[in-house]
């Protein structure tokens, strides 16, 4: 008996095959392609020392060792937002639903500027920390606000209260930036969002929050699939809607809270993934989530690589790149869903 | 204005005029134990938010059999099934599935055995028929479980049931009120649970769609041994397709009953508070309720003929019982 649920599984398996390929494809190219042209050879050779090979400590291979370094980052980065704008949108059933709605972003944004404020930012991996604990503690406050009504934690509260809080804390950091020159410097950007500049060893540090988030998320599609059907349904189906709702949403704070801690506030990536996903897979969130952790790192990466390209001999920080292509991305996803 | 008169259908019409309890040679095989209460509220109060909506409610859901649950809007019908359904805890008294507190149960042990349409559900955007049936099987998978061909035969028996196999590859937003209704249906059979919640599962379809799936309703009862509890907000309709009738009124229980002992003229005035004749048509079992309202009936009125508004007539046509 044929499978009777959604796409044929050839349409999906080879719909996957050629996501990995495109994806290997960006990745070479974040690789190779870059303000300073290089031939390929010297590049395959500057790739030695990372395999294992024998350095020759050429100026060389240091660009093609950071080229590297930011591919990494960007293949995390791109997975952990598209996954949790999957996950956001799925847990408050609403299709704008990105990785900030929780007030990650703000949070990160809030930490990182009163820590610069302080003075006690200290370099790239300072950052990190101050982005993560900004974002997980906005979560949290939000997550506490919307559990203070009488039903718990519903979507609709959620969404509002993260709105609220974002709304409220952009507007302390606009007031300390606009008194500190200094603050504003710095903090602008890190606000566009980079994955230029960051060496791997910060991933080492956001590693087990970013595994933890991965884990949960990525097996989280059954649990959405049954929130797709409403409230009541999802009970009489058998959920017990509090706890898994709150395990998923941990989940994906904990993944939007490493992906803002490595990049800054990316925008559009975790929003217009999960649609472009959906336009394949269908509504299924197991396939939805399969494919976001596909395609969030080949636009992450594509769009960074074009960042590179597109003005020499300067760069367009990706975070620039992904609004400058998701947003008309976005506007072709509603008007075809409207015509249909 | 003529009678607005239910089409025939293709079943015979429930028992009318026996007590309750009187389904059984009907009973279908995978039927558990006929006879007896699936389901028993005992005092049970229920509310929202400290506001009591229903209080001191007593009710013996009959095994196997077609109960309905009728009142006038807002009268505490839906409560009345949240509370059935384990959606809302009572404030007060149990609810017992087959002798087991409801409201102590583990929550997936109650969705294998009791099933809940809701009033509104969500249709996520561009699901096919066969994707949402298949969502029903939620309770019956664990975490890391895969579908398997069991998954798939039940939900092709639940497709097959309420005759929605060649519908399976179509997006359900794209279906019609009675084949989007059926389609939910079969996701709800699709957990394969002995009990059945429906609320009002024939609201915004028009008199064809609603016999359409009043009738599946029935075959369920009769053919799989399936206990229904259901909303309804047709007088007629409930009478018509229920073995069992729950009349509710402001929160309470006004009269339960087998159709013909509940729905009497003294029974609608006190529930729905309005004057009307009620006739049982002998032998075959048609109910007709004629609301009076302040205006004389139009057909007695000369030239008016054609006027509405004045009396409406509803009648549910019967056969043999």
């Amino acid at each position: 008996m044929t499978t009777l649920t959604g796409t044929p599984p050839r349409v999906r398996w080879t719909a996957g095959l050629i996501g990995l390929a495109v994806l290997a494809v960006c990745a070479g190219l974040s690789v190779a392609v870059g303000a300073r042209t290089l031939p390929p050879a010297d590049v395959l050779q500057g790739l030695a020392p990372l395999l294992g090979g024998d350095g020759t400590g050429s100026p060389t291979e240091s660009i093609v060792r950071a080229r590297a370094d930011r591919t990494v980052i960007g293949v995390l980065v791109g997975v952990a937002v598209a996954l949790s704008g999957a996950a956001m949108q799925g847990l408050t059933r609403n299709p704008l639903a990105d990785p900030g709605l929780l007030g990650v972003n703000a949070g990160a944004a809030l930490a990182i500027v009163l820590g610069i404020q302080a003075g006690i930012l200290g370099g790239a991996s300072g950052y990190v920390w101050f982005a993560m604990l900004g974002g997980v503690l906005a979560a949290a406050v939000v997550y506490g606000v919307a559990s203070l009504g009488p039903a718990g934690p519903q979507p609709l509260t959620m969404t509002l209260t993260g709105a609220a809080l974002t709304a409220g804390v952009t507007s302390v950091v606009a007031g300390v930036l606009v008194t500190n020159d200094g603050a504003l410097e710095v903090f602008r950007f890190w606000q566009v969002g980079s994955i230029a500049g960051r060496s791997v060893e910060l991933v080492t540090g956001v590693a087990p929050v970013l595994l933890a988030g991965l884990l949960i998320v990525a097996l989280s599609g059954p649990v959405l699939n049954a929130t797709a059907l409403g409230e009541d349904l999802e009970r009489a189906l058998g959920q017990r809607t509090l706890l898994a709702r709150g395990v998923v949403a941990l989940g994906a704070v904990a993944l939007a809270a490493s992906a803002v801690a490595l990049a800054g506030p990316i925008a559009f990536v975790g929003l217009v993934v999960p649609h472009l996903v959906r336009l394949v897979t269908g509504p299924d969130y197991r396939r939805v989530l399969l494919g976001s952790a596909l395609v969030g790192p080949v636009l992450v990466l594509a769009t960074d690589v074009l960042g590179r390209v597109v003005s020499p001999p300067s760069e367009v920080q990706v975070g620039i790149m992904t609004a400058v292509l998701g947003a008309p991305a976005l506007i072709l996803l509603v008007r075809r869903t409207a015509m249909r | 204005m003529t009678a607005v008169q239910t089409p025939s259908t293709r079943h015979a019409p429930p028992a009318v005029s026996g007590p309750a309890g009187g389904m059984g040679p009907d009973a279908g095989p995978a039927a558990p134990a006929t006879g007896g209460t699936a389901l028993v509220a005992q005092g049970v109060s229920l509310g929202y938010q400290g506001r009591p909506v229903v209080e001191g409610l007593d009710l013996a859901v009959p095994r196997g059999q077609v109960t309905a649950v009728v009142g006038p809007n807002g009268c505490g019908k839906s409560t009345v099934l949240r509370g059935l359904a384990r959606l809302l805890r009572p404030t007060a008294g149990q609810v017992l599935l087959d002798g087991r507190d409801l409201h102590r149960m583990p929550t997936r042990q109650v969705a294998r055995e009791v099933g809940l349409l809701p009033q509104s559900p969500v249709v996520p955007d561009g699901i096919t028929v066969a994707e949402l049936v298949s969502r029903g099987r939620h309770p019956h998978r664990g975490l890391l479980r895969q579908w398997t061909r069991d998954d798939d035969r039940v939900v092709a028996e639940a497709l097959a049931v309420t005759g929605t196999e060649d519908l399976a590859g179509r997006e359900v937003d794209q279906l019609s009120g009675g084949q989007r209704q059926r389609v939910w249906i079969a996701m709800v059979l699709a957990q394969r649970t002995g009990l059945l919640l429906l609320d009002e599962p024939t609201s915004f379809l028009d008199i064809a769609h609603q016999v359409e799936v009043l009738d599946l309703v029935r075959d369920l009862s009769t053919q799989q041994g399936t206990t229904v509890v259901m909303v309804l907000h047709d007088l007629a309709m409930a009478a018509r397709y229920a073995d069992h009738l729950v009349a509710v009124r402001e929160g309470r229980i006004a009269a339960q009953g087998a159709p013909r002992a509940v729905v009497t003229a003294e029974t609608v005035e006190q529930v729905f508070g309005v004057r009307c004749r009620v006739r049982w048509e002998e032998p075959d079992g048609d109910l007709t309720v004629v609301p009076v309202g302040r205006h004389r009936s139009t057909s007695a009125r000369p030239g008016a003929a054609a006027r509405p508004g004045a009396a409406a007539t509803a009648t549910t046509a019967g056969g043999a019982s």
